[in-house]
């Protein structure tokens, strides 16, 4: 098969590097990225087959609809599933489809045809990818800002009132479900205010308006539309992620505060403000810093259970919403997305970690 | 969950071996004096015995059926008598009025007829654990009648009762999975950072297939992937492994680095130079080094299982009924009736607020008495 | 109702349950439905009442239409209305004669795959296909028919008549009437149809339409408005019901036709594939047409400028301008239509109801709920087949043979109490009690025919026993007399919350008389299937057309063919083994099949329901009715429209004669004073 060519040559190309120089850590990105191409392709292949797993597919999707939402007979409508199953190669063998669809992919950057909108995967793919990251990466930064602050603010006043506000206000945003907190802020906002702007991420006024009218003629009236539409989900998204910022921060914080180069920092006579921001707080920032990579995927995903609340078409309820009618293609592009954002990003862990620790070495052995 | 991969470490490794106490008494010592440490200890032994003896704590029969979507009963110091030292419950009563709106059923407590609580009330039979034949319960009302004291949910069963009992599968399952985890992302972190070389990176490569696992479809797929007819601790098995299987790579992933940077600390180097077993490098030096680490992985851990779960219910994947999970009663608070009518059945979210509450205190106490630092 | 509530109240204020339950019950009538103010009662009429073809005097359209007649750019509208078009009756109409203008907003969860529906594309349901394509008959709005002129409604088929023997059936279309894009509607497009489409094994239209759909008759085409249908049996009625929403709604022959490869067509799948969702203006015969189109955001549909129907004054029809159709989720509808952001939801989880109606009472709300009637009823479908029909293994053959006990199964139905599992979904009047068969309050439906096993512990378990069924081992569950468990799987959907709470419920309910069910939660396509293929011991489900309408699906009331039924149907070999009750009910639905005798077929559903209920052929759970959440500034939206009896609510409540007042138009039209542009066009045109 062709992943274990690439994999021996994975292997082959795996030297022991020089701990420093520009040189090694460029080929340590090849390597990484090298060795990535098998991991993904083993990884397609676990999730083609646990999607395919549960009995049911895309054909039994069509024929309920007929029947439940046009009334057809029963055996009317087993026969058209039998028929689309037939002319899409439904009923060819999982390793068949599977080699199909990974064929394409590698042949034809075709990563197959989504059954229920009858349009290419990567079509869904590129439509909903720019929303979820611009929400993903606007979470994130909230996320990461709030609860870096938040963090500062609590260790530089541990064990007072700030301290243990913050700590509950950031516990309850870690403890209390998110698919619970959209219900009923969905709920406040359609049956208590009246707020009409819910469901999707513009009123239908404004989606099909351009950003852009002419040349420095911006549609703000647009964005405002889209943050009156969006805000649940990046409050909600924020909420949950600020608490994981604010712990380490504060936890990292109070390490490095009593750190004997903070101490001899202080000895010198630096101001206590001085001492926290230029010295503790950038070692303090160490693994959040790495810890930015990791996170990616999750950033991906993380709105997933509020955007199915609100309606918003992003990529996490197209999973959801894929696997369960059986739009296996859309389902397994997706997780093959994820998975390749995964990987980015741990090599982006593993880099950042590099930079800034240089008592890690690159690949250096023990 | 937290990476502590550039951490410095060279201050507080000497700590260990320096104190000539037991550095179990040490840490207990320590631990004593953390205030919400201690809080979070008697908490989470209090959820254990609860969890334990659920069916003396379940103050009913989870499974009796009363009055559907019945409010809280009042429980007050006062009748018409005056104050009163002991609690009284005024249960609530259905009448035939319809609300000219909603066209529900008003419901009330009953105030002409106050009940006492009492401790060791008797109830209705059951046999606790399945074996011994019991009839008193924890708390209850004296004339042995149901007492909701979290108000009763869509087929008229006790929330409270079912809390209590459902506390056992989701701490059960979230214990379990957890101590899996810590053992196998621990040995398997240490041994892949220690040892290095091909080993680690062929493991690592492993380890990543494993994070970028795609775990929704997996736990989506689950439900139809254990024969239904399948006893429940086949299906809570399964659970517990598909949660360990993908749950310890990443706390192995943070293990690992922590080794790799302590394995690289000058002592250690010394060590090894004058002639330390591997074994003893690790459990000397390694091991108690990433051990604060692991116990903050640990207690942020517990309430992300039980998050998870919690999750998944919203997909649809809990325990099946007549089991009883608070990730089960949580599917049952996603409507917008129970967000705008009956509040009392979002109770599950404050259970496990409660359990998470308890871990993370425990936690934090704990890591600081390990780790003074 | 009242002894229940006595029993509830007395369990709530602490008097031992056990004094009220010991008491063995015997089988009665069921109690009457409470009273439920909310729910409207449709006004009968005859078909005749509602509309009639006829030539008026002179016709209308809106001002800005007329501005495409100026310009050329469109004939005037009396030539591009029929010689005589349908007109809608002033008196049938709630509100009167209505005004121009504005817009309704629908949400629908399903996507357009193309717009080729007669090749099995789906327009993303949700009341859009409704909308898009007109079929020769109309069922929606027989709700309101008096059920001595029950019938399919004349539509794109003015009129039919049947030959003496009953055999040939001659229909006659509309006269003159045109596409959207000005082609005309003749037999050509019939007999595309008929003959390149259905007759066509290589293609499957949506509903997937075949011969045996129309009786396995054949068409013959007589001139351009008139063609024949011959059949082997005498009065297939079914068949004109088989003509309305779903099946005989041909498509535009003049578009389709030279992509069909027997006509010059690449191939049967550049066929189905020609009219991607991203192509607009695609021609129809209905109110609206496609203009629009934002993948997961929204479609867009302007007013049909040849729309053939038109209102006493002469107005053609529609009132409204322009629907909309938000894509986004089936959930979403229901939050949309109570916040006002979208104007139309079928309410169908009785959950949600209490919210709804709280919020639909402020005066400023901009909803109202509109309850029809109790026509949602689920049931427990019982698989009856012992002799391998879904392969069962060895325990659901056990089963099998357990839910032929006529004791077993009157244990089961005395076990559930059907009140407390229609509380568990809504309190108050809207759900009652339902044993099962025929829904109390439909035009068949008779009381003293109906056999009701009431709620008690004591007798369930006397009846368990009596099946030979007793709890040998002390496990609180009762095992066969070999000394194995019993264990019933209960299958179910996870798709809607009501299916999961009922499942739930019965599942407590027998834990309480000792027989042990477990759940087998599936996704909605994959309940269908397994119920379908009958793999399943017992199966919630939601009770479809031939209970609520008798004359819809008739076939389905009883196993009288190998497939016909959902709870019993034929093993591999071809082979039924029906038990004697079940035959007899095979009878009684051939007669009724076979009678056109009005008199005789209510006494034949009298035996049925009388054979249905007394031998529990389901368990009968409970019944609700479903709520239209209807913007409040419509007018014309009839009394007492079920969201779903013969058709869907969208096709109920005739859209293209609803409106809304002028000083109550919102104003949000996408593309107003546009029109339809030529198939292909990026949108709609302009007038200028």
């Amino acid at each position: 098969m062709e992943g274990g060519a690439v994999y021996r040559l994975a292997l082959r190309t795996t030297p022991t590097f020089p701990p420093q120089g520009d040189i090694p850590m460029l080929r340590f990105l090849m390597v990484r990225i090298a060795q990535s191409i098998p991991v993904l392709l083993v990884m397609s292949m676990i999730t083609f087959a646990i999607i395919q797993a549960p009995p049911g597919d895309y054909g039994d999707f069509i024929r309920t609809n007929m029947i439940t939402q046009g009334g057809a007979s029963i055996e009317a409508a087993t026969r058209a599933a039998d028929e689309y199953r037939e002319k899409n190669g439904l009923n060819d063998p999982m390793v068949m489809q599977y080699g199909r669809w990974i064929w394409g992919i590698v042949t034809r950057g075709d990563f197959g045809q989504s059954y229920v909108y009858n349009k290419p995967v990567s079509d869904i793919l590129l439509q909903r990818l720019p929303p979820t990251i611009a929400i993903a990466l606007t979470c994130h930064f909230l996320a990461s800002a709030l609860g870096i602050g938040f963090g500062i603010l609590a260790a530089t006043r541990q064990y007072t009132w700030v301290d243990t506000v913050l700590s509950f206000v950031s516990f309850l945003g870690m403890t209390i479900p998110r698919f619970l907190l959209a219900l009923i802020i969905l709920y406040i906002l359609a049956y208590k205010l009246d707020v009409q702007e819910i469901g999707s991420f513009y009123s239908s006024r404004f989606g099909g308006q351009p950003y852009w009218f002419g040349w420095f003629d911006f549609n703000w009236a647009k964005l405002w539309n889209l943050i009156q539409h969006v805000w649940p989900v990046i409050a909600v998204a924020t909420i949950g992620g600020l608490a994981y910022n604010m712990r380490v921060m504060r936890a990292n914080l109070l390490d490095t505060l009593n750190a004997q180069y903070v101490e001899t920092a202080r000895a010198k006579g630096l101001g206590e403000g001085a001492v926290i921001m230029k010295h503790a707080v950038p070692n303090a920032l160490h693994p959040l810093v790495a810890y930015q990579g990791v996170v990616l995927p999750y950033m991906l995903t993380g709105e997933i259970e509020v955007a199915i609340v609100f309606g918003l078409a992003t990529i996490g309820p197209a999973i959801v919403q894929s696997m369960g009618i059986g739009d296996v293609y859309v389902t397994a592009t997706l997780l093959l997305v994820l998975g390749a954002t995964l990987i980015v990003g741990n090599i982006i862990a593993d880099l950042l970690l590099v930079a800034l620790d240089p008592r890690i070495r690159v690949g250096a052995d023990t | 969950m937290t990476t502590h991969e550039g951490e410095v470490a060279d201050d507080r490794t000497t700590t260990i071996s320096a104190t000539s106490q037991s550095y179990a008494a040490l840490v207990w010592r320590r631990f004593r004096k953390s205030i919400p440490g201690m809080l979070g200890l008697v908490l989470v032994s209090m959820l254990l015995i609860i969890a334990l003896f659920a069916d003396f704590f379940a103050p009913m029969n989870p499974n009796a059926s009363t009055a559907s979507f019945a409010p809280p009963d009042h429980i007050s110091f006062f009748t018409k008598d005056g104050f009163t030292l002991w609690p009284v419950a005024y249960s609530i009563t259905e009448s035939e009025e319809l609300d000219p709106i909603t066209y529900q059923p008003l419901m009330g407590p009953d105030m002409e007829n106050p009940r006492p609580l009492v401790l060791f009330a008797k109830g209705s039979p059951y046999k606790m654990w399945g074996l011994i034949p019991m009839e008193r319960r924890f708390i209850g009302l004296a004339d042995g009648s149901p007492l909701h004291i979290l108000g009763t949910d869509k087929l008229g069963r006790d929330i409270l009762a079912r809390g209590v009992v459902g506390s056992r599968i989701s701490l059960m399952i979230a214990l379990v999975s957890i101590t899996l985890i810590t053992i196998i992302g621990t040995l398997a972190g240490i041994t892949s950072g220690y040892l290095g070389g091909k080993f680690d990176l062929w493991f690592q490569r492993f380890v990543e297939i494993i994070l970028a696992f795609p775990q929704l479809p997996l736990y989506l797929a689950l439900t139809t992937l254990i024969p239904v007819t399948a006893p429940s601790y086949i299906f809570l098995s399964f659970v517990i492994l598909v949660i360990a299987g993908l749950g310890w790579a990443q706390l192995s992933r943070e293990v690992r680095g922590k080794t790799m940077s302590m394995a690289r600390i000058d002592y250690v180097r010394a060590a090894t130079a004058l002639g330390a077993s591997d074994a003893r490098i690790i459990t000397r030096h390694i091991l108690p080094n990433v051990m604060s680490h692991v116990i903050v992985a640990v207690t942020l851990g517990i309430p992300t299982i039980i998050l998870l779960k919690s999750f998944l219910g919203f997909l649809g994947f809990a325990v099946k009924p007549p089991l009883i999970s608070w990730g089960l009663m949580l599917q049952d608070a996603g409507t917008f009736s129970v967000i705008g009518s009956y509040p009392w059945i979002l109770s599950p979210v404050g259970f496990v607020l409660l359990a998470v509450f308890a871990f993370n205190a425990l936690g934090d106490g704990l890591r600081d008495a390990i780790d003074p630092y | 109702m009242h002894i229940r509530r006595a029993a509830l109240a007395a369990l709530l204020l602490g008097v031992s349950a056990v004094a009220v339950e010991a008491e063995m019950m015997a089988p009665t009538t069921p109690p009457d439905a409470p009273k439920f103010d909310a729910q409207g009662e449709p006004i009968f009429v005859n078909r005749s009442d509602i509309f009639e073809y006829k030539a008026l005097p002179a016709y209308s359209e809106p001002a800005w239409v007329t501005a495409f007649v100026d310009a050329g750019k469109l004939p005037p509208v009396a030539e591009r209305l029929p010689k005589e078009p349908l007109v809608y009756k002033t008196a049938n109409m709630p509100d009167g004669n209505g005004v121009y203008g504005d817009v309704m907003r629908h949400v629908i969860g399903g996507r357009p795959e193309g717009w080729n529906f007669w090749a099995g594309q789906s327009y993303g349901w949700g009341g859009i296909d409704i909308q898009l394509v007109e079929c020769l008959t109309r069922t929606g709005p027989l709700f309101t028919v008096n059920s001595t002129d029950l019938q399919p409604m004349p539509n794109l088929a003015k009129s039919w008549e049947w030959s003496e023997d009953g055999k040939t059936l001659t229909i006659k279309l509309i006269e003159g009437a045109k596409w959207s894009d000005g082609d005309a509607f003749d037999t050509e497009d019939i007999d595309f149809y008929w003959n390149d489409i259905v007759m066509d094994p290589e293609v499957t239209p949506l509903m997937g339409a075949a011969p045996a759909t129309y009786s396995d008759g054949t068409l013959e085409i007589v001139d351009a408005y008139t063609f024949k249908m011959t059949f082997a049996t005498p009065f297939p009625e079914s068949v004109l019901y088989n003509m309305a929403y779903g099946n005989f709604c041909p498509g535009p022959s003049h578009i389709l036709k030279p992509k069909h490869p027997k006509y010059g067509g690449e191939s049967y799948d550049a066929f189905l594939k020609s009219f991607p969702a991203d192509v607009m203006n695609f021609p129809s015969m209905g109110s609206h047409v496609i203009v629009e189109h934002r993948p997961d955001d929204i479609i867009v549909l302007r007013r049909n400028p040849y729309y053939w129907k038109v209102d006493e004054s002469g107005q053609q029809l529609p009132y409204l301008d322009e629907m909309q159709y938000r894509l986004s989720t089936w959930a979403d509808r229901d939050v949309q239509a109570v916040a006002g952001t979208g104007d139309f939801s079928n309410l169908e989880q009785a959950e949600n109801y209490v919210e709804a109606l709280k919020k639909s009472a402020d005066e400023a709300a901009p909803a109202r709920l509109a309850f029809g009637p109790r026509t949602i009823g689920y049931s427990v479908l019982i698989n009856f087949s012992a002799n391998g029909w879904g392969e069962p293994d060895a325990r659901a053959q056990k089963v099998r043979e357990l839910n032929r006990n006529p004791d077993f199964r009157m244990a089961v139905s005395y076990g559930l109490d059907r009140q407390r599992l229609g509380d568990s979904l809504v309190k108050g009047p809207f759900t009652t009690i339902y044993p099962g068969g025929l829904y109390a309050g439909t035009s068949f439906y008779d009381k003293d025919s109906t056999v009701y096993y009431p709620f008690s512990v004591e007798t369930a378990k006397a009846h368990l026993e009596k099946a030979g069924l007793v709890d040998t081992d002390g496990n609180g569950f009762v095992n066969y007399p070999d000394g194995e468990d019993v264990s019933v799987v209960l299958l179910h959907q996870v798709d809607y919350q009501t299916d999961k709470n009922l499942a739930e419920g019965v599942v407590a309910m027998m834990a309480d008389i000792g027989l042990q069910v477990t759940l087998n939660s599936l996704p909605a396509k994959d309940y269908d299937n397994a119920r379908d293929s009958g793999k399943y011991d017992w199966s919630v489900f939601r009770n479809q057309t031939e209970l609520i309408t008798v004359v819809q699906n008739t076939p389905m009331l009883a196993p009288i063919g190998p497939t016909s039924s959902r709870s019993h149907q034929a093993n591999p070999a071809g082979a039924l083994d029906l038990m004697p009750f079940e035959e007899e009910m095979v009878k009684v639905v051939n007669a009724f099949i076979a009678s056109r005798d009005p008199a005789e077929r209510v006494e034949l559903m009298k035996q049925y329901q009388k054979l249905y209920t007394e031998n529990v052929n389901t368990f009968g759970l409970t019944a609700y009715p479903g709520a239209l959440i209807i913007n409040k500034r419509f007018s014309n939206i009839p009394a007492g429209a079920p969201i779903y009896m013969y058709n869907w609510a969208e096709d109920n409540i005739i859209r293209e004669r609803v409106w809304v007042a002028a000083d109550k138009q919102i104003g949000a039209e996408l593309h107003p004073n546009t029109l339809p542009g030529a198939l292909g066009d990026a949108g709609p045109m302009a007038a200028n």
